[in-house]
């Protein structure tokens, strides 16, 4: 809930309304060139570089790539080529001239992956439905709602600030709806399990950035955000607490097979470079944060973009990450009708 | 000198309050002992009479004499002497002391000054200071028609007015947090009431302020820029009386009168109706939405009570109370739980204020030497609640999550402090005195808990609580060197002690001035100021987030050292008074927030996302005014510069303040066009407020993930633009009736929208910068019945 707009009307009412008036503040800009990149251990080196431009010019938004521009990548202060895949611990600069906008330089450190330690997996089933045939006259298998407590171990390295970024995504068997599998196993959906609400609340690292004001303005429902650091942990293992209610399982098939079984979740934990971090942390403040809107109108002061390369425009980040599956394989075969 | 006409009707009114009627037309002021008065009403009704005959007229059957000496009305009962050298001008309130003969000495109890102004500043050694009465207080129109301590100060030169419409006060290029406000000698932390629309100080109970901007008594210090201390209204001897006002924002009540014959009280109440009328706006919001049912109240009130008993000719005491409070509910929940889904309901309460208790005494010890003892318990306490409840509805079942988001700030401070006045000869007034003030802050306390079926989850982000011991020690003499020199010395001396370290702190004071002539006086001062506390706000309004946090480990006190030059001039008749006010301002140490502050998780040490850098400040204040007559006024023109350099703020480069207003002109007219009717105008012109503008944009990284895309503002210069030039009008007019007076109120009477910020607008087609204003014209009334 944004209870910024119930103050916003409190503000209409008492204030009358506000008005606005179009106008060329007419003042000189140069404009600089930007750089942009996301360097992977492992991965080739990727920049953007473009320019920065006057908000309301048109066609700069609609093209602003710089084409003359020439890039050198450096890495632990050697001249790299093309054929150079980063690694973790590298100290990767990129420079970028351009004839008409100038120079740019940013620097990053690519992150060491930080190992997953200990995931303890808790299933909790809430709902287990019987196996009544359908229009298909496929046997139900299984009808399966459940809860997923997860609690999964990051440990810190020591005497470095680490900042990271927490990741899901489920797996499952895929089937065509009309396809077969296995010779004569036909099933009735193509993905048999589906991951219901991660709820946001449970962690409280994932809230870490979110002050006081946010929170109870009411602007801390932004649940995407899942990045946080080791400011509170340093050193040492911190369990993250993730919660997964109303999860399903749900197949239909004219026979059992155990294959329909292997589905399940890849955790992900990203180890990002502190630019990476702090951009996120920006467009959180100036996306969902509530001094993003009071700035808008000119009652808090206005925030620019993040940036770590020299022209203030542009960001250059980097990640490693790793990763850990939770299989529900062995789970869900006490509850499969065979 | 020609002789000065005045108007009056009055049928056994209180003395005191035709009194103030001659002062308001006249410009001259009553002096006399308090219980010369007691209970006395006059009759009187003169149109456009000298100010003789009125007062033949008023005194005709008492035995009170009077005679007009200079600018002074001094009464005095027939067969009364009184010594020179024994007058005792209670209350601070200085003036001329009465001619008298060498008779018999006889000790006057109290001296009572009636008076419109403060002594002609060049009778003064005093810079940049200003004493206010509730009637120019009422008498300065402002948005709503909400007479306001602050908003009158702000139509003085120097102090600029921050965010339109607000009450803030930004002192010779100083920040809002380095003004103390203290209410009867006592701090107040919380001076705001709506988001900083409103001050907290009801004008109803207020007997005048005093306030320093450039030369401050040894007595004051704890603050950088300014002094305001506001005196509360004593009750009257002379029977029950007082007021009911309602407005279409607030309504007050003011009564005060004696109780017996040694005791007066006084009380003033002040709500808003914002509740009240939001009530059937909502009603009728909520009745068109099927959806959702809005839940909204705002309303603020304030109370001061005060007793004052009188124990002997020696000895008096007092006790009070103030009492403000802000509450803002909000939220919103589904009208309907449904069969199956989601149902939500989400509230959110805010209550912030201040909470002032004291006792004390006055005492004389003996003829030449007064003391004032007070104790005192001053708690400002800000809480915002946020409870956000949903259902998730199966057909198996309801599951229940609940998220509670808590915070407080609060301060309590015990407050006891010794003041004392001795008068050791006729060229010499020393006052002493020192406090210790016990500090409790509790910066942050933040609770979050969440519940997500038979999971709890309680966090406590942040607890940081303090206590610190206060104490200090101040001396100054205002000598009167002869009769062209005058000089007032003194050093204020301070110590607090917080998280194991002591900050030691020393405030020199002087201020000289030299008078050639009897109109003329030019005057030079020095002070040295330091600030123990500072308040952080991430916004510009006055909200309940705002913290106030003493300073640490890791941050010095801050301090300020200032040098003011003047020179005055009023005419032979008082009239008239001409000044300019010179000054040069260094700020060390000055606490906000740094570049980026964001990125320091609020988990971290609240200062972490502080930073700590110096400030400059320079400027010069012209005013004329008139002072006395139908037409009082003035017209006042600022040129001022104030900058700031941080290491951590803008690449460590120096920029200008938010309020560097290059040029500010303030007129103020109070017009009484007869006996009834009165008109009052401000206007208030100055260069636009500075504004950090991001012309540029840059292409967003494309990282994947929802934080993408679109374009991000280019990092310039800290407050790089100067947004237009700012101007208003505002008017009011008063009619006076035999029960009270309306007063009908215009705020930016010509409609002039003032640009308050630059937004970008993309709506596809085009983009534009967009200026943002606010605050047409808003007329108001209110009606004030007075008994």
């Amino acid at each position: 809930m944004a209870i910024l707009r119930y103050i916003i009307i409190l503000f209409a009412a008492t204030l009358l309304t506000a008005c606005y008036e179009d106008f060329d503040p007419k003042i000189d800009t140069r404009p600089v060139l930007c750089l942009n990149s996301l360097i992977v251990a492992g991965e080739p080196i990727e920049v953007e570089v473009t320019h920065t431009w006057m908000f309301n010019d048109k066609e700069a938004e609609r093209n602003h790539a710089v084409r003359d521009a020439t890039v050198t990548i450096l890495a632990d202060g050697k001249v790299v080529g093309s054929a150079y895949r980063p690694e973790e611990g590298d100290t990767i600069t990129i420079i970028a001239e351009s004839p008409l906008y100038g120079s740019a330089t940013a620097e990053v450190i690519v992150p060491y992956a930080t190992p997953i330690g200990k995931v303890e997996v808790t299933p909790v089933v809430t709902d287990i439905r019987g196996g009544d045939e359908d229009f298909f006259h496929y046997g139900m298998l299984a009808d399966i709602t459940f809860n997923l407590n997860i609690e999964l171990d990051v440990n810190d390295p020591a005497e470095i600030d680490n900042y990271y970024r927490f990741r899901y995504s489920e797996f499952s068997k895929r089937y065509d709806y009309d396809g077969t599998y296995a010779g004569d196993l036909t099933v009735s959906r193509p993905e048999c399990f589906s991951l219901g609400q991660f709820i946001y609340d449970a962690e409280p690292i994932f809230k870490e950035h979110i002050g006081v004001f946010e929170t109870v303005m009411g602007n801390d429902w932004s649940e995407s955000f899942l990045f946080f650091s080791d400011r509170q942990f340093s050193g040492r293992t911190y369990t993250l607490h993730l919660k997964y209610t109303g999860n399903t399982f749900r197949v239909k098939s004219s026979q059992y097979d155990e294959s329909l079984l292997e589905c399940g979740l890849i955790l992900s934990l990203t180890t990002v470079s502190q630019s990476y971090y702090n951009w996120a942390v920006y467009k959180w403040n100036a996306d969902d944060g509530i001094l993003g809107n009071l700035s808008d109108i000119g009652l808090a002061e206005t925030q620019w973009g993040y940036s770590n390369v020299s022209t203030g425009a542009g960001v250059v980040a980097a990640q490693s990450s790793t990763s850990y599956p939770v299989d529900l394989k062995d789970f869900l075969k006490k509850y499969v009708n065979e | 000198m020609m002789a000065q006409n005045v108007t009056i009707r009055a049928v056994n009114q209180p003395a005191s309050v035709v009194f103030r009627s001659i002062v308001e037309q006249t410009g001259k002021n009553f002096v006399y002992s308090s219980e010369l008065l007691e209970n006395m009403r006059v009759t009187v009704n003169v149109k456009d009479k000298p100010l003789k005959q009125a007062l033949s007229i008023m005194f005709r059957d008492s035995d009170i004499e009077w005679k007009i000496k200079g600018k002074n009305i001094i009464l005095k009962r027939r067969e009364v002497a009184v010594n020179r050298k024994r007058v005792a001008v209670a209350s601070g309130v200085s003036s001329r002391r009465p001619e008298t003969s060498p008779a018999t000495p006889k000790m006057l109890d109290e001296v009572v000054v009636v008076s419109r102004l403060e002594a002609p500043e060049v009778e003064t050694s005093e810079i940049g200071a200003k004493k206010l009465t509730a009637g120019e207080i009422i008498n300065t129109p402002v948005l709503f028609g909400e007479s306001d301590v602050i908003k009158a100060l702000q139509m003085q030169p120097g102090i600029a007015e921050g965010q339109e419409g607000l009450a803030g006060m930004n002192v010779h290029g100083g920040n809002s947090d380095e003004n103390l406000y203290l209410l009867d000698n006592v701090p107040l932390y919380q001076v705001n009431h709506f988001a900083g629309l409103f001050s907290a100080f009801n004008p109803e109970a207020i007997r005048y302020i005093d306030f320093f901007k450039s030369s401050f008594p040894a007595k004051y210090d704890g603050r950088l820029s300014s002094y305001l201390d506001v005196r509360m209204k004593n009750g009257s001897q002379e029977g029950h009386h007082g007021s009911f006002r309602l407005g279409l924002t607030s309504g007050a009540f003011n009564i005060d009168g004696p109780i017996g014959r040694k005791t007066t009280y006084s009380v003033a109440l002040r709500r808003s109706w914002f509740d009240v009328l939001s009530i059937p706006l909502l009603a009728l919001a909520n009745s068109a939405s099927d959806d959702e049912k809005i839940r909204f109240r705002y309303a603020f009130m304030d109370m001061n009570a005060k007793v004052t008993h009188r124990f002997s000719n020696r000895a008096t005491g007092f006790a009070s109370v103030y009492f403000g409070n802000d509450i803002l509910k909000t939220g919103s929940s589904d009208k309907h739980r449904p069969e199956t889904g989601w149902y939500s309901d989400d509230k959110a309460d805010f209550h912030w204020g201040n909470l002032v208790v004291q006792a004390g005494c006055n005492y004389r010890f003996n003829p030449v030497l007064t003391a004032e003892f007070t104790a005192a318990y001053t708690r400002y306490f800000s809480g915002m609640k946020n409870n956000q409840y949903s259902e998730e509805i199966m057909t198996t079942g309801i599951t229940e999550s609940r998220s509670v988001s808590q915070t407080k700030n609060n301060i309590n401070d015990w407050i006891f402090r010794g003041d004392f006045d001795w008068r050791p000869d006729d060229m010499n007034r020393v006052r002493f005195g020192g406090n210790y003030i016990l500090h409790s802050f509790l910066p942050a306390r933040t609770d979050r808990r969440y519940t997500i079926g038979s999971t709890q989850i309680l966090t406590r982000d942040s607890t940081w609580a303090y206590t610190a011991n206060e104490a200090n020690l101040y001396i100054e003499d205002d000598l009167r060197i002869n009769d062209k020199f005058r000089m007032n010395a003194g050093i204020h001396l301070s110590l607090f002690n917080i998280d194991g370290k002591n900050d030691f702190g020393y405030g020199p004071r002087l201020s000289l001035s030299y008078r050639p002539t009897e109109n003329w006086a030019v005057k030079g001062a020095y002070a040295r100021t330091n600030q123990y506390v500072h308040q952080l706000s991430q916004t510009y309004l006055s909200l309940p987030s705002d913290q106030w946090v003493p300073v640490t480990r890791g941050f010095r006190p801050q301090n300020a050292d200032k040098i003011s030059l003047g020179a005055y001039w009023q005419s032979d008749n008082s009239m008239f008074a001409v000044s300019a006010e010179g000054y040069y301002k260094v700020m060390r140490h000055l606490v906000e927030y740094r570049d980026e502050y964001y990125l320091q998780p609020p988990t971290d040490m609240w200062n972490a996302q502080l930073c700590s850098g110096n400030g400059t400040a320079k400027g010069i204040d012209f005013k004329v005014e008139k002072v006395a007559g139908k037409l009082t006024g003035h017209i006042s023109y600022s040129l001022a510069w104030s900058d700031r350099t941080f290491p951590d703020k803008n690449g460590g480069r120096t920029f200008p303040a938010r309020f560097d207003n290059r040029h500010t002109i303030n007129i103020l007219l109070n017009w009484n066009i007869s006996n009834r009717v009165s008109l009052n105008a401000a206007w208030i012109g100055h260069s636009g407020n500075r504004f950090t503008f991001l012309p540029q944009v840059w292409s967003s990284p494309d990282f994947g993930g929802i934080y993408t895309g679109d374009e991000t503002p280019l990092k310039t210069s800290l407050n790089n633009y100067q947004l237009p030039f700012y101007h208003r009008l505002d008017l009011s007019f008063v009619v006076r009736n035999k029960r009270g007076y309306w007063t009908f109120a215009l705020f930016n009477a010509y409609c002039h929208m003032n640009t308050v910020a630059i937004r970008k607008n993309d709506d596809s087609v085009i983009r534009v910068f967009r200026k943002v204003k606010l605050l047409p014209l808003i007329p108001s009334f209110s009606y004030t019945w007075q008994f």
